[in-house]
């Protein structure tokens, strides 16, 4: 099998365990129902086709489980898309609850088969307040922040590379608060 | 005259012999000096008007003159018109004549004139090889005239000024330039290329980092052969804070194990040897006390601030109890320039201003009193001090004359500087 066509296991067995637990929960907040049986009609009838078209569509539901990549230029892209960006307080290096729940599930994408064989780059970037080499180191310590926490929900110490880009990558350049939160983040960038 | 502008010179130093006292009262007697246009061959009016423009924005900026702004035309050879001048309180007169030579030298003739006796006090000639670089023609001017009143010296004005501006996001380059910013010359550039360093006072060299290779990697280039040497290579960032007396030692920050600290880099055998060792952020190495000591700037208290320690040692000092982030710093002798935030609200007004204070006093004078002023660095005479000013997405380099208790700007047209050296 090529690396292109891994299958999304993972993925789908999360999907499908909250599926069945959305279906479990629901049906227990709910009376049970009261069945008409009088509507129920046996008409004793088997088409065999019908059998065999059930068949087919066993199958094409099991080939919409495989997702093909042209290359893996395009695998690494589709999994970058669903990586969060994290984001931090104004000079604070330390990740809040609620990021810390994005850097956990980013940490299952990254251990995910679609990106399990690929490198993390770990980018640190700074608003544009403070001085710019202080930003680089502030910037770094997000990054090595960020990093320690992904080591520790499971992802491979040797597969990410730290670096730090202070205030020269802004996403947002207006200035206002919401501009600078934007700016103050860790981005990933997945490598082959 | 001449003794006259000396006493000045001394009564103004008498009362700055600490430069952390505001002078309140400035002497009002500094001399009345005109600049005169005394004609030009093969030259462009443009760049003659240019070039007397930054003469007398020169002798401002010295401080040691009160400038006129108006136009004078005079003869280069007759006194006639300096009566005149001298009725209206003119005191002193540089009379300039510029000329393109057909080499492509661009020249400059000079008399400095006693208005009050039309006396010629010395005549000087200049000439720069290359003329884009027309701003020194000026610049060397304004400094013999200073000189010859032996008032402070402002050769400064002769050196160049090397920074890097961001063009758009992720991407800047090196520029060299004059201390108006008129002259400029981009040196480096392609991809994110900052915190150049001069290499020494000769500034026939300089440090850079670069982010175009795998990891940010510190370079030294020649800027007159364009060799070009790879120093150091860091993971997450590398930065050459500063360079010793004698060229041979640098301050690093860099962090080969994710952790940003100071190390000394001994540029002659290639060894590093760390310096900082707390967990958090160190930055911003200078060194002080004849290259024995280091100032850097720390978050060990939990916000930037300016602390120092001994190159050997291992204790380290608080050097700054004012302000919650003091994240910049320049030394100079016993003083250091710093850049504080202020208020509580971060992203107020009046966020970042300057503060100078001296190592053997407990005063700080408050050097900018608006905006955001950053990056402040102390030129060779310990008198000046160039720093950012960022207004807007735009940055402006600001010159701030201690003793005279003035600071003039310079804008920058395109960009935003990053981080200055000189």
């Amino acid at each position: 099998m090529k690396q292109s066509e891994i299958l999304l296991a993972g993925k789908k067995s999360i999907i499908l365990t909250c599926v069945i637990a959305g279906l479990i929960l629901s049906g227990c907040s709910q009376k049970t129902p009261e069945i008409d049986t009088s509507t129920v009609v046996d008409t004793g009838y088997t088409d065999t086709n019908a059998v065999t078209n059930d068949n087919q569509i066993d199958q094409m539901s099991s080939m919409e489980n495989q997702i093909t990549f042209g290359s893996d230029e395009e695998r690494i892209s589709a999994v970058q898309n669903e990586v969060q960006v994290l984001y931090f307080a104004t000079d604070s290096y330390k990740l809040s609850d609620s990021e810390m729940t994005k850097l956990v599930q980013n940490s299952t994408i990254f251990n995910g088969d679609l990106a399990s064989d690929l490198s993390i780059k770990i980018e640190g970037n700074c608003d544009e307040w403070g001085t710019d080499e202080y930003n680089y180191a502030l910037g770094l310590k997000r990054a090595k922040s960020v990093k320690d926490s992904l080591e520790q929900s499971g992802v491979n110490e040797g597969r990410m590379a730290l670096i730090s880009y202070g205030e020269s990558k802004p996403i947002c350049s207006e200035h206002n608060d919401g501009c600078w939160q934007q700016n103050r983040r860790v981005d990933f960038k997945l490598l082959p | 005259m001449k003794k006259f502008l000396l006493l000045c010179i001394f009564v103004i130093h008498a009362f700055a012999y600490d430069s952390t006292i505001q002078i309140v009262k400035n002497l009002e007697k500094h001399p009345r000096l005109a600049v005169a246009d005394a004609g030009s061959q093969n030259i462009e009016e443009k760049t003659k008007r240019k070039l007397l423009k930054l003469l007398i924005g020169d002798l401002k900026v010295s401080a040691h003159f009160n400038v006129d702004d108006s136009y004078v035309k005079m003869d280069y050879v007759s006194n006639e018109g300096t009566a005149t001048l001298a009725k209206s309180g003119v005191e002193l007169l540089v009379k300039c004549k510029f000329e393109k030579h057909p080499s492509g030298k661009l020249m400059a003739s000079t008399k400095l004139v006693n208005a009050k006796n039309g006396d010629l006090l010395y005549e000087k000639f200049y000439s720069i090889s290359k003329p884009k670089r027309y701003p020194f023609l000026a610049h060397n001017v304004a400094i013999d005239v200073n000189d010859y009143f032996g008032a402070p010296s402002i050769s400064w004005m002769k050196s160049y000024i090397i920074f890097a501006r961001y063009t758009k996001a992720g991407e800047s380059e090196i520029v060299v330039a004059d201390y108006t910013l008129t002259f400029k010359k981009t040196i480096v550039s392609g991809g994110l290329n900052i915190f150049p360093k001069w290499a020494n006072a000769k500034q026939d060299s300089f440090y850079y980092t670069s982010y175009n290779a795998l990891h940010p990697t510190l370079y030294h280039v020649n800027i007159y052969t364009g060799k070009k040497k790879k120093i150091a290579a860091s993971e997450g960032m590398i930065v050459c804070s500063d360079v010793s007396q004698d060229g041979n030692k640098l301050l690093v920050t860099m962090a080969p194990n994710e952790q940003p600290d100071i190390y000394l880099y001994d540029v002659r055998s290639g060894s590093k040897k760390r310096l900082t060792t707390y967990r958090g952020i160190d930055v911003g190495g200078s060194f002080v006390d004849s290259d024995q000591n280091i100032v850097f700037v720390s978050e060990r208290l939990g916000y930037p601030n300016v602390f120092s320690k001994s190159i050997n040692g291992k204790s380290v000092d608080q050097m700054i109890y004012h302000g919650k982030n003091n994240s910049s710093c320049s030394t100079h002798g016993k003083y250091i320039v710093y850049s504080s935030r202020e208020g509580q609200n971060s992203f107020g007004k009046n966020t970042f201003n300057l503060y100078l204070i001296s190592t053997q006093t407990d005063y700080i004078r408050k050097l900018t009193t608006s905006g955001k002023n950053m990056f402040p660095r102390f030129a060779d005479d310990g008198e000046t001090v160039v720093f950012i000013k960022y207004i807007g997405n735009k940055s402006a380099l600001g010159v701030l004359r201690l003793n005279a208790n003035k600071s003039f700007l310079f804008p920058l047209n395109a960009g935003k500087i990053q981080s200055i050296d000189w």
